[in-house]
């Protein structure tokens, strides 16, 4: 049997490892959360809200800017635990690496799986916003929804925030493998959100992972130039942390010895 | 000489400095049903997950089917079912799902799930959800998970941990039919042997780490000579005269002498022996020693 088939094989078994499970719920529910949520807000008080640009501009950034600083490290944070918990909970690594698939490729298809339920859950989020939006422009045409459409750089800056928040994604995910209390990696995850929110004005918080995914979708606000580039900054951090990372893991996981 | 499906060289394994296993040489043949006992904390879990790899060793140690677990770990895994302490079971899924997500993991056809499930008699719970289950029925499943592949060994920690003793007699029937019926070589570990000793065709006894005895059932019985038990009117002078004929004393007090003895027709002689020499024999008693004695003696858990 070849690597790719082994490959497909751990990853289906990954996706029915999720069914019917919190964390397969939860990538649908913190997403219409974030954006019920801002819904709510600018339902009822979107007329202060709303500046002097345009509706959809302004309720697709405060909605977004919030979700990447606040929001989405926690709901990454939760997912890696919820994920992980499933496999320490029912203390089943004992029986998966004594199957004849390669530990590393289960491993590598657990990651792809965390990253698969991410995705859904970011498109989730960017379907809702724009339906809600559309909602908005019909419950409360006051609030000048049908005057102009999402500028398309708000895509762009979306795409990059996504890209830049791996770096959270593959950090959590290492910590929630690797600790069997979720304790320890929900204490990890909270120190460091924490010390981004705290930090947001130090000089060095380009470098805090926890703040790649907000100041990549950000980087529009800052210059044209950088709003119109893919590979900004926190973007390439994010990436190569995350390269590093499960480079790392993957060694580790190699030495591992199942207890 | 059968062909050995485990065979472990010498093995050593040490945690936080402190050694659990000192050369350990196990030798499983093939189709047999293979009883590795020992007191709790003795090393069987530890064995068991360096048999599987779980744990690593530095050197060649561990054969099975006659490879290399360090070089053939994946070949081995494709020949070899496992269940290790506890059933390791997804609690919400259902049994079936279980058996799928393995299944999926190592490519066996879908129509296994159904063999499996009627192998273990779990047909009918196979769409319950595992929460539901109670440990009778998880330890069938775990046994289900570890016959997924049809392997033709089978390596089980402390099956019968937990189970009620109709469990227990239920249990050994399934192993006893998966031995027989379909020729799996199971090599399980359990520190009663009470539990086992119906089962098993081969028996390995560690304690701290260290092999006690390894063999068939038969010569672990054959292990303790049965022990004759003389009562005579004179029983330092019947001491005296059976040391004359080189039988070592085991007891001796002012109403009897305790002997080992080989076969019953050295009692014959024994008697005629002592009566010629005007001794009085009141009576002999053969006590053969209980296999549960012979474990606990060679464990050490009780004095010899």
């Amino acid at each position: 049997m070849n690597g790719l088939q082994h490959f497909g094989r751990a990853l289906s078994a990954e996706q029915l490892k999720i069914k019917h499970s919190w964390a397969w719920r939860l990538v649908f529910l913190a997403p219409l959360f974030a954006c019920g949520m801002y819904f709510c807000i600018f339902y009822f008080k979107g007329e202060h809200l709303i500046g002097e640009s345009p509706a959809w501009n302004s309720y697709f950034f405060q909605s977004t800017d919030t979700v990447y600083l606040v929001l989405l490290p926690l709901f990454i944070i939760l997912l890696n635990i919820l994920v992980h918990q499933l496999d320490h909970n029912a203390d089943s690594r004992k029986i998966l690496y004594t199957l004849p698939t390669p530990k590393w490729i289960q491993v590598s298809a657990q990651w792809l799986n965390v990253v698969k339920l991410f995705t859904i859950s970011m498109l989730i989020y960017l379907m809702v916003m724009l339906i809600s939006g559309k909602l908005l422009e019909w419950l409360r045409p006051e609030l000048g929804f049908d005057q102009a459409s999402l500028d398309q750089k708000y895509y762009l800056a979306y795409f990059k925030g996504y890209l830049a928040s791996f770096g959270i994604l593959a950090f959590q995910f290492i910590f929630t493998y690797f600790l069997k209390n979720m304790v320890l990696p929900m204490g990890i995850g909270m120190a460091a959100y924490v010390s981004t929110l705290v930090l947001l004005r130090w000089k060095y918080i380009p470098f805090h992972p926890f703040a790649y995914g907000n100041l990549a979708f950000r980087d529009y606000f800052k210059t044209a130039e950088l709003g119109n580039q893919l590979f900004t900054q926190p973007v390439l951090l994010s990436l190569s942390l995350t390269a590093f990372l499960l480079i790392l893991g993957l060694l580790l996981v190699r030495r591992l010895d199942v207890k | 000489m059968s062909e050995n499906i485990i065979q472990t060289t010498a093995l050593n394994y040490s945690f936080d400095q402190r050694k659990i296993l000192k050369d350990l040489t196990l030798e499983v043949p093939k189709g047999s049903i293979y009883g590795f006992l020992g007191p709790n904390g003795a090393g069987k879990t530890t064995t068991i997950r360096l048999l599987l790899g779980l744990l690593k060793v530095k050197e060649a140690q561990i054969h099975l089917f006659g490879k290399d677990i360090r070089r053939n770990a994946l070949e081995i895994y494709s020949r070899t079912g496992s269940l290790i302490e506890k059933p390791s079971l997804y609690g919400h899924l259902n049994g079936n799902e279980n058996l799928e997500l393995c299944r999926r993991l190592c490519g066996a056809p879908y129509s296994r799930i159904q063999e499996v499930l009627r192998i273990v008699e779990m047909s009918t719970h196979a769409h319950t959800k595992i929460r539901k289950y109670s440990l009778g029925m998880k330890q069938r499943l775990g046994l289900a998970l570890a016959l997924i592949q049809n392997p033709e060994l089978l390596i089980l920690d402390e099956p019968t941990n937990g189970l009620d003793p109709s469990g227990i007699i239920e249990m050994r029937k399934l192993l006893l039919k998966l031995n027989q019926d379909f020729g799996k070589t199971i090599f399980l570990s359990s520190h009663i042997l009470s539990e086992i000793e119906l089962l098993v065709t081969h028996i390995g006894i560690i304690d701290l780490g260290e092999l006690k005895f390894q063999g068939s059932l038969h010569e672990l019985q054959n292990l303790s000579q049965p022990k004759l038990r003389i009562s005579t009117n004179n029983s330092e002078k019947a001491s005296k005269l059976l040391k004359q004929k080189e039988i070592n004393i085991s007891k001796q007090t002012g109403q009897f002498v305790e002997i080992g003895i080989k076969d019953e027709k050295q009692i014959a002689s024994l008697n005629e022996y002592l009566v010629a020499n005007n001794l009085h024999i009141y009576g002999l008693q053969m006590n053969n020693q209980k296999l549960e004695n012979i474990f606990l003696n060679l464990t050490n858990t009780i004095d010899a």
